[in-house]
């Protein structure tokens, strides 16, 4: 059944499955360890084609596996999972990672973990204000899974606490879906390293963590610190009027983060914040800004006298960038209700909604799951988006003459101070400038616009860029 | 009337050295005792197989495996680890049981390399699908019920207690647990459960019992019917190991990530 999806896959690149495959022969050597395994077919339906893609249906496989073998009683361990991803339209989601590649020592009150590895930080089931050690793959999932990271991490057990160090090095960008993916954004961002002015440290690339987390009673807490580049990216141009095109920056950042749980009479609340101090490239200062997570999760135990749980969790998200391309949205409620079935089947409903109540916009989502035999499980899931479509920006579109361009640049400075205005200028000063225009600076103005559209000049309409993004998928997962 | 009283009083306190025990001392009596006799074994762990057995007979296997401490007063700590499902492996649970108070809960959840608190004191919800809840499963503690003693009754050519308990939680999915106990080394038998609307929900039989290190019984299987859905459960205990030097940092959150 496989076969025909194989043959459709424009650029399947069997090489990446060659280094699982020769792992698998490794490590078999190695003998004594365990695998764990998934593979599963993913198929995924637009309701509409987007602005710059007419695909409708696209399907992918995946596999991932995990080899885990211990010596001296435990007290050493190693552990290798390598994911690969095949997709059916598009190239960008033909992803290998190996996503954890490590050796785990343990003595009495420490223990060392070195290698690349995936790390969780954060109380929060939506996750994000304080995770910041991996890099997210949203190319993959929309929703982010993790990408590898490099690290040593020493992990102290005391009577104070779990205290964490990391070292991590070998910095990952964050790849986005482009204008041929879906769910997509309707521009292409570079990824590629030439197009962006690397910065010392990037080449160096150590980054430098802590956590100490600790309890009391009902209490959890953590603190955490974070000194390197930051995961998140922003947008930038990339300064060239022969080839212009629109990158991804990274920002030295140090970053505090705190998280508390109190667990009170069946209810957990929970709280994260960070204060992130942060300098752009290019002397655009991006100053400090706080984000933070308020909510509370409870779980309803055998409902109405059924064998069913409900589990509520609702929190308030808060970011005070006005700008950023990553922080979309701002004020946020983010609630999810997931139904247990607690059957043989672990069947599970969620419904879930992320409503920015700043601007009347948001994402809703049903999720789905079933094991239908011993090693198999389907997964169902409706993602939606919500814009309102109101006061569209007049497009570019043919650019005839450099003086149209010319007032089409001049009109972005009306609108006000932001760090990406500023782009837009020193774009429009270049073009003035060296009075060049062709195609690829049509496109860039577009993309460009696209993106001020989005996060600056459409205050009310943010989530517009993915407005015909809303997709049904189905993943059928086999565990072996 | 007053002579009444006085037989009455009389008829008492010649009594006394009969009736001092209601049969709710000698339910209390015989719990605490049988608490007292299991205690000592400092550590252990096991593997467990869940056979879940609907209606027409289909089975759904689960297999997890679990590792404790028994500490001391009460707070002991608990490990287990899933293996299959293949979707649920890698999951894992740690409890600190406390004398005192609820106890803590977390679950450490693969796909997020994430350990999150349990706050839920539902306890009458299924155990993973099977006919054992949560309560059933673990942590219940001497003072979280009410005991009688009822009868003494023969089992199997074994002497047994029939005693009941009355859960204190309102949480509890139970009125009553009926426990056939034996006289000579406190091995539970059998229990019946009966559910918040006082019908028999459930009964558990218990099988196979071995003796280790010369004085813990410890059964190789639990059978426990649901009278009412017509579905079942059956517990196959394997691999029981005592001495296993098993230590406080074996039961950290640190050690749930990394439980296999």
């Amino acid at each position: 059944m496989f076969l025909p999806i194989l043959s459709k896959i424009k650029k399947p690149n069997f090489l990446l499955c060659l280094p699982i495959l020769l792992a698998h022969s490794t490590l078999y050597a190695f003998g004594g360890g365990e695998w764990a395994s998934e593979a599963g077919l993913e198929g995924t339906f637009f309701a509409e084609e987007s602005e710059t893609s007419d695909t409708r249906s696209n399907f992918s496989l995946f596999i991932s596996t995990e080899y885990y073998v211990d010596w001296n009683d435990g007290a050493d361990s190693f552990i290798f999972s390598p994911r690969l991803r095949l997709d059916q339209n598009d190239s960008e989601r033909n992803t290998f990672d190996i996503t954890e590649l490590a050796w785990v020592h343990v003595e009495d009150t420490w223990e060392m973990r070195t290698g690349i590895r995936e790390v969780g930080w954060g109380v929060s089931l939506m996750g994000g204000v304080v995770d910041v050690i991996n890099q997210t793959n949203i190319v993959e999932d929309f929703f982010g899974s993790k990408l590898g990271q490099p690290m040593i991490n020493l992990s102290l057990v005391q009577d104070w606490g779990i205290l964490d160090l990391f070292v991590l090095t070998g910095f990952r960008r964050a790849a986005f879906p482009g204008p041929d993916s879906r769910p997509g954004l309707p521009f292409e961002m570079s990824t590629n390293e030439s197009d962006v002015p690397l910065q010392d440290r990037e080449i160096i690339g150590l980054d430098y963590a802590a956590r100490w987390q600790h309890s009391w009673e009902s209490f959890e807490w953590a603190l955490s610190y974070f000194y390197g580049t930051s995961r998140e990216a922003d947008v930038d141009f990339n300064y060239s009027v022969a080839e212009p095109g629109i990158i991804s920056t990274y920002n030295n950042i140090n970053q505090l983060g705190a998280e508390l749980l109190y667990i009170w009479n069946g209810y957990s609340f929970k709280y994260e914040s960070k204060t992130v101090v942060g300098a752009k490239n290019r002397d655009a200062g991006l100053g400090t800004y706080t984000a933070g997570l308020i909510g509370f999760e409870y779980t309803w135990g055998s409902a109405l006298g059924s064998d069913f749980d409900v589990m509520w969790d609702i929190s308030y998200m808060h970011d005070d960038r006005k700008s950023s391309f990553t922080a979309i949205m701002e004020k946020d409620v983010f609630a999810l209700g997931v139904l247990n079935f607690n059957d043989e089947f672990d069947t599970r409903i969620a419904l879930g909604s992320i409503w920015d109540v700043e601007d009347d916009e948001g994402i809703f989502l049903i999720n789905a799951e079933r094991r239908i035999a011993e090693t198999w499980k389907v997964t169902m899931l409706a993602v939606y988006f919500y814009a309102e479509q109101e006061d569209t920006p007049p497009e570019v579109t043919e650019q005839q003459s450099a003086a149209e361009l010319d007032r089409l640049l001049r009109g972005f400075e009306l609108f006000g101070d932001s760090e990406l205005e500023r782009i837009i200028d020193s774009f429009g000063s270049l073009v003035l400038e060296y009075g060049v225009f062709s195609d690829e600076v049509g496109d860039a103005v577009e993309n460009l616009q696209t993106i001020v559209d989005s996060v600056t000049f459409q205050e009310n309409n943010k989530l517009a860029i993915m407005k015909d993004e809303s997709f049904a998928r189905v993943i059928l997962t086999h565990y072996f | 009337m007053v002579k009444n009283l006085i037989v009455g009083t009389l008829a008492l306190v010649l009594a006394a050295p009969v009736f001092a025990e209601t049969p709710e001392d000698k339910g209390l009596r015989i719990a605490l005792e049988g608490e007292k006799t299991g205690e000592g074994w400092v550590d252990e762990s096991s593997t467990l197989k869940m056979i879940l057995i609907n209606k027409k007979g289909n089975e759904t296997v689960r297999e997890m495996r679990s590792k404790a401490t028994e500490g001391s007063n009460d707070d002991g700590k608990m490990l287990m680890v899933f293996d299959s499902p293949r979707d649920q492996k890698g999951t894992a649970l740690l409890t600190h049981t406390h004398p005192d108070k609820d106890n803590d809960q977390w679950l450490y959840l693969p796909a997020l390399k994430k350990v999150k608190k349990i706050a839920s004191k539902a306890k009458s919800g299924p155990f993973l699908g099977s006919e054992f809840s949560f309560e059933d499963i673990g942590g219940a503690k001497i003072e979280d019920y009410d005991y009688k003693w009822i009868r003494d009754e023969d089992l199997n050519g074994r002497k047994v207690w029939v005693m009941e308990a009355y859960p204190k939680s309102k949480y509890s999915g139970y009125t009553k647990v009926i426990s056939w106990i034996d006289q000579e080394d406190y091995r539970q038998y059998k229990a019946e459960f009966w559910d918040r609307k006082k019908s028999h929900l459930k009964t558990m039989t218990i099988l196979g019992y071995k003796k280790y290190l010369d004085k813990f019984w410890r059964p190789a299987e639990l059978h426990m019917v649901n009278l009412q859905t017509g579905k079942s459960t059956k517990m196959l205990i394997t691999e029981t190991k005592f001495d296993q030097k098993l230590q406080d940092k074996d039961f950290t959150k640190n050690s749930l990530k990394r439980a296999r």
